[in-house]
Order: C-alpha cells, then structure tokens, then sequence
C-alpha cells in the first residue's frame, strides 16, 4: 500500500476501467494504447513522477475488465512491466505510459544475456510473446551467463531476425517466437536484482490469475443468462437441477480462487510470501477455469459451437493464457513448499 | 456467533494464543492426539471430565456472555481458541449440538429463564443435548416435517418419529423442531422446543454407524408431554429463528477445521517422510500435485474463516457464505481422505507404530469425512442454497 492508495475509490477504478475497456472496441492497438493511457489504466503501477504508485491490488479491477471486454492490448504485460521499465530506462516507461509506445512481454525464454563491454548480448529464443509484431518493446526472462536470472528489454524494430507465428488459440492476440543470434542491447536494458525479478513473477502470474478467473466468470454469466431464457421439454433449462448444481459449483470455484486472489494481492509483507501466494493463485487458476468456460460452452448446446456466441473467446483467452506461462513449473513449487512447510513442526 | 460488541473485552491476541496453546500442551493428555503412535481411543466419562476442565479453565462459550456462563470475549478470541485446537489433533467435542447448535439459538431467540436454565449447564457438560430435526419423510426437506406438537391446556403433546439422532442415547435434552401448525404452512408452522429426553413416551433405537460407532439413533415421541415453557421462541416461527442463527453458525462453528486439516495433512506428510517403503511418493509427481491441491484447498478453508472474523468483527454480515465454506471444506476433505488412504496403503509391509497409528487414524478419518457432504445441510442443499440465494438463478419460467 502506497501513500497515495486512500485517495482512490476501488469501485470507482472498477467502473472506469470497464468504460477505457468498452471505449477499445473496434480501435487498432496503437489507438486502443492512447485510449487506455487517457484514461489512466497504463501508469497506475508505475514509479512517480511517470505513474501513480499504486499498490498493485488496484490492477485487479482493470483486468477484470480487459478480461471481460476480450481487450486484444497486452495490459497485463504493460502493468507487470511498467514498475521495472521505469528503473531500467524512464524514456522508454514514458513513452509506454502515455500510449505512444507499446510494450509485450514473454514468460518463457532460453536466452542468455552475457555481459560484454558496452552492452549486452542475447542469444537463444524468446517464447510465444503476444503482438510482437505490433509492439515496439519486448520484456522477457534470461540466464546471465556467469551466473542468476534477468529480464530483459528488447527494442522490436531492431531485430534482424524475423518473427515465427505460432497458433493463434486466442483471437486478435497473435503470438510469435523471436530468435536472437548476438542481439546486442544496452546495458541498462537488463535488470537482475532477485527482489526485483521475484517482484516481477508475483505480479504476472496473479495478474495472469485475475485474467483467468475474469474469463471464467464471464463464461459463467453468459450461461446463466443462456438458461435462465432458453426452454427445452417445456421448461425453461435454469430449473433443471443438474444445471444449476453445475453452475453453483463453478462458483465455489470462483469464489475459492477470489479468496486467493485476494491473499495474493493483500500481502506485501515479505516477497517471500507473495511469491508463495502468486504460485497458490495462478496454479490454482489455471487448474479450475479452462473447465469452467468448457462448461459454459456446453451449456449453450449447439449454440456454444457458434462463432457468434462468445463463450469460445473465453475459452481461447483462458487456454492462451495458461499456455503461455510454465504452469508445471509453478505446481512443482507449490508441491515443493506444501511438503517443506508440512515437515516443519508447530507450522501453522 | 451472538457477539454484542458493547458488553464484550477483548485481549492481547498472541497473548492469549500464547496462553491457549500452553494450557492445551500442558493440560491435553499425549495418548489422546492422534497424530502420535501409542494414541488411545478415550472414554466418554474421560471426554466429558476432559470438557468440562476445558470450561473451567475458560475455553468454551467464549465468545458468549458472562452473564449465561460465557467468557465474554470476542470472535476474535474464538478464532484463537479454534486455531490452536485444530493444529492439535486432540478429541471432538461430545456436547457439540449443545455448544454449536442449542447454545447459539437459545442465545438468539430464548427466553432468558431458558439461558439461565440451560447455558451454563451445557457447557459445564452436565446436560448433553441431541438435534431432533430430520424425519424418515423429512431428511433435506425440513418443510415436511410431520412430528406434532399439540397445545394442551398446561402441555405440549408430541407424538412423531425423527432420525438421524445423533447423541439421542445419552442426551439429557433435544432440540425438537416440530410441527405446530397445519403441514401446507410448511417452514411457517414449525416450531422449536427445549425437550427433557427422559420424558414417559420417548424411546431410542441406537442406529449402527459405517465406523461402528455408537451415538446415532432414531427415536419415538408417543404422546410425549413437556410443559409450555419447552417452547423456544415463538410458536411457528421455529425454522425461521433456527435459519438466521445456523447460516450464521455455519461459518463460525467448528472453526478449527482449517487447521485440524492441517494437523492431518502435516501428519500424512511426515508419516510418508519417515517411512522408507512411503518415502518415494514424496517425490513422486503425480501425489506431489495432489498434496500441492489438498495444501491449496486448506488454504482456501483457512482464508473464508479469516474473512469471515474480520467481517463478523466489522459489524457485517456472513450472508451465504457459510454454504460455500462447508461445501469447500467436506468435499477438499473427502478428497484428502481418500488421497491420504492410497497413499498410506503403500506402506502395508512396514509394522513401525507411526504406520500402524496412521493407518488407523486415516482409515476412520475416512469412513467421517462420508457423513460430512451429509450432515449440516447435504452437498446438494448447499448447492441448491448457491444457486438460488448466491447465483439467484430463477426458479419459476
């Protein structure tokens, strides 16, 4: 919690970011980028004098939104980047903060950064990235060579290399792979302080799960209104009981994964625990949603098979998301803090 | 949980964590937790004296008030209590209906003869209450209950058959719902009464459990007498009353569940470290991604309890929330359960007493937790209760 944070009305955040969402509709992503920056959803991360300072739960709201709007703009990728892109080079945060420029990020990587004099040089491949074609700066993870982690801004119109499509499962959001044969890049164009790259996880996998259960509750309304409208065998399908046992039971779901998203975003007093809490939230995130949004499609019957019918985009949008981030990885290391803690004694 | 913020103290949390916690190390027998080998199942005259030294000592009704035999102390300090009990995995409570269900109620809607009169005696463990709610006809379904209370000049007069009775073969006192008015009236003509289970006409039929164990029964009302001051509350307005208070208690009562969670999945944990021939599932990533759920579920279990204090301390309401929490918890549960029992299985060469009292520990945990997705509203009430009152999903075209 920032000092500034009392002087922002939750509710209010909610409302407006919904609106910046809306007002995206139809507008290309260099226009969508000046939009959201006018109204204020880029720079609420960010260090003063280029942002707001806020504490990070206020993010929440602004993805929800982007979730629900299906908002092709990589706002989870400018929020978890814009506190770091501030220290690594205040220009590049400015121009990204205003909407000028557009910046993606990659969660996985098999770059090395090797520390040369003037600079740094990559090499390796960058992982499935949205828009790269479209945005002007790239922020992705890499091993140092000699030694510890980074991550890493890379100049997009600078590449020699050409970009590789990958699948599009989500709509608008292609992604692509980057491979980087002695890229060069400035030196303050690497972070590696440990706080600072565990700073980074905590924020993209519980904005990634706060993505992902937006999406989920999305499909889970569109069902509901479905059935509470759509009749069979004489009746209207909201009160056939196996129906809205399954819908009650997607919102337990959601709710449980609330509670932990709430405990992500509530503790910053160690990183340590955030950390631990991030994992919590995005393992259980993308272990619930995708059958919650498979469940709504169904429920539409032949209708979820319909292009028109949105419930797709959801399930594209959840299904992208957990692609995109080593969700084996980060069960692992729930498992692996599960049995540690269990074998200390008097843990509570 | 009744708390009236203006007459009730609060205290130094950790100092009273502190407390809690060596009162419990030092008063809580080692043969009685069951997560060390050399545990012993105990008596019920042991369970009652262990209860009642327990309330001496100012650790039940503690967020009751003084005046009824209370402690007087917050839901802050409930919490505490609850927590340091579940970390220990020491006996449940067996006036629990008195302490979780009656005490609550009368608090809530009870005349203050009846709090006076039955408070301090429950949770001084001298009167043991039984819950005489469900029906043959009338399990779930409350709105058919067909047990009949007849006004007479200076009695009631009951006559009808409940089941399910848990603790009905050595309960001093049942809390009665019966019918009081015309059946079309369903939920509206039902009433609550204060009933002396040694009354002429009641006869209990023990019912043999899935875990052997005793307590459970059925019992007959034949034209059983109690007088008007049995009455809890006012007539017909028995379920409602009984209503507001349990979604209330839903979520405060048993508290500790989080954390007795905890205690057995510490224990399945450290069982399957010290065992050679179990060792290996530790590492092994298929129970490694399941003990990495069960940890997320305890965790989800332990967050609705916080949540639930904090808003409970505020001044707000639970609304459905305990519908959510116990749906979570007996199925998270049932699934450790049986997880715990695969898993332990692998170990069937080993005859160290840590296995041995494992092994018997989960098999029972096991065979309870298939009563918890029944008992206290079933799975399916509890989803009902989400769909209609949470999702508000239509009922009529």
């Amino acid at each position: 919690m920032t000092g500034h944070d009392s002087a922002f009305d939750f509710n209010e955040i909610t409302k407006s970011s919904i609106r910046a969402c809306e007002n995206c509709a139809g507008l290309s992503l260099a226009a969508a980028a000046i939009k959201l920056a006018e109204d204020g959803l880029l720079n609420v991360l960010a260090p003063e004098p280029l942002g707001l300072d806020l504490n990070r739960a206020f993010a929440r709201p602004m993805i929800e939104a982007a979730a629900r709007h299906h908002l092709s703009f990589p706002l989870i990728e400018t929020l978890i980047a814009s506190p770091f892109l501030a220290l690594m080079d205040p220009k590049i945060a400015e121009q990204v903060m205003v909407g000028k420029q557009i910046i993606t990020a990659a969660r996985v990587s098999s770059l090395s950064a090797d520390i040369i004099e003037g600079g740094i040089k990559l090499n390796g491949i960058v992982g499935e990235a949205p828009l790269v074609s479209e945005a002007h700066w790239l922020i992705t993870p890499v091993k140092i060579i000699g030694g510890g982690t980074g991550l890493a801004i890379i100049e997009l119109a600078n590449l020699k290399s050409k970009l590789e499509p990958r699948r599009e499962f989500e709509i608008g959001r292609p992604r692509n792979i980057v491979r980087l044969n002695d890229h060069c890049i400035p030196a303050n164009h690497l972070i590696s302080q440990p706080d600072i790259i565990n700073s980074y996880n905590c924020n993209e996998m519980t904005f990634r799960a706060a993505d992902l259960y937006s999406c989920a509750q999305s499909s889970l309304d569109l069902a509901i209104s479905y059935i509470s409208t759509r009749s069979q065998f004489g009746q209207k399908l909201v009160k056939f009981q196996a129906l809205r046992h399954d819908l009650a039971r997607a919102r337990l779901v959601l709710e449980n994964g609330s509670r932990l998203l709430d405990n992500a975003l509530s503790d910053e007093s160690h990183l340590d625990v955030t950390l631990a809490k991030s994992e919590f939230v995005y393992s259980h995130a993308a272990s619930v949603t995708p059958a919650i949004a498979e469940m709504a499609l169904q429920m539409h019957g032949g209708m979820g098979f319909t292009w028109d019918v949105p419930a797709h985009i959801y399930l594209r949008r959840i299904r992208a998301q957990i692609s995109s981030i080593g969700l084996a990885e980060t069960r692992e290391k729930v498992a692996d803090r599960a049995i540690t803690k269990a074998l200390q004694i008097h843990a509570i | 949980m009744v708390v009236d913020p203006i007459i009730f103290e609060t205290v130094d949390p950790a100092a009273y964590r502190l407390e809690v916690r060596s009162w419990l190390e030092e008063n809580l027998p080692q043969e009685w937790r069951a997560d060390l080998p050399g545990y012993k199942h105990q008596t019920l005259p042991e369970l009652y004296a262990w209860e009642r030294q327990m309330y001496a000592s100012g650790y039940a009704g503690v967020a009751w008030p003084k005046i009824y035999g209370g402690q007087g102390m917050t839901i802050r300090e409930h919490l505490i209590l609850n927590q340091e009990i579940g970390r220990l995995a020491m006996p449940l409570s067996t006036n629990s209906l008195g302490k979780e269900l009656v005490g609550p109620i009368l608090l809530a809607i009870g005349s203050e003869v009846q709090k006076y009169r039955f408070i301090p005696s429950l949770l001084n463990m001298d009167e043991i209450w039984c819950q005489g709610f469900s029906e043959p006809e009338a399990g779930s379904d409350l709105a058919r209950v067909r047990t009949r209370a007849e006004k007479k000049e200076n009695t009631w007069l009951i006559n009808g058959h409940k089941i399910w009775t848990s603790l009905a073969d050595r309960a001093d006192y049942c809390l009665l719902l019966a019918r009081t008015g015309p059946i079309e009236n369903r939920h509206k003509s039902l009433s609550l009464f204060a009933l002396p289970m040694k009354t002429k006409g009641i006869t209990v039929r023990p019912i043999r459990q899935i875990t052997e164990a005793e307590g459970f029964c059925e019992v007959f009302f034949d034209n059983v007498e109690i007088s008007h001051d049995a009455l809890i509350g006012s007539e017909n307005d028995g379920w409602r009353s009984a209503s507001e208070v349990l979604s209330v208690e839903r979520a405060t009562n048993r508290m500790y569940r989080g954390w007795r969670f905890e205690n057995e999945f510490r224990h399945l944990i450290q069982v399957c470290a010290s065992e050679p021939t179990l060792r290996d599932l530790l590492s092994n990533d298929h129970y490694r991604q399941q003990l990495a759920a069960t940890w997320t579920d305890i965790e989800i279990i332990k967050s609705y309890v916080l949540d639930i204090t904090k808003r409970l301390e505020q001044g707000g309401r639970i609304g459905q929330d305990g519908s959510l929490m116990k749906l979570h918890w007996s199925e998270a549960h049932q699934r450790f359960a049986a997880l715990a029992n695969e898993m332990l299985s692998m170990g069937w060469a080993s005859n160290s007493p840590e296995m041995i009292n494992a092994s018997q520990r989960f098999e029972e945990i096991y065979l309870l937790s298939r009563a918890e997705t029944i008992f206290a509203g079933t799975t399916e009430i509890q989803l009902g209760i989400i769909a209609d009152r949470i999702l508000q999903l239509p009922r009529e075209s």
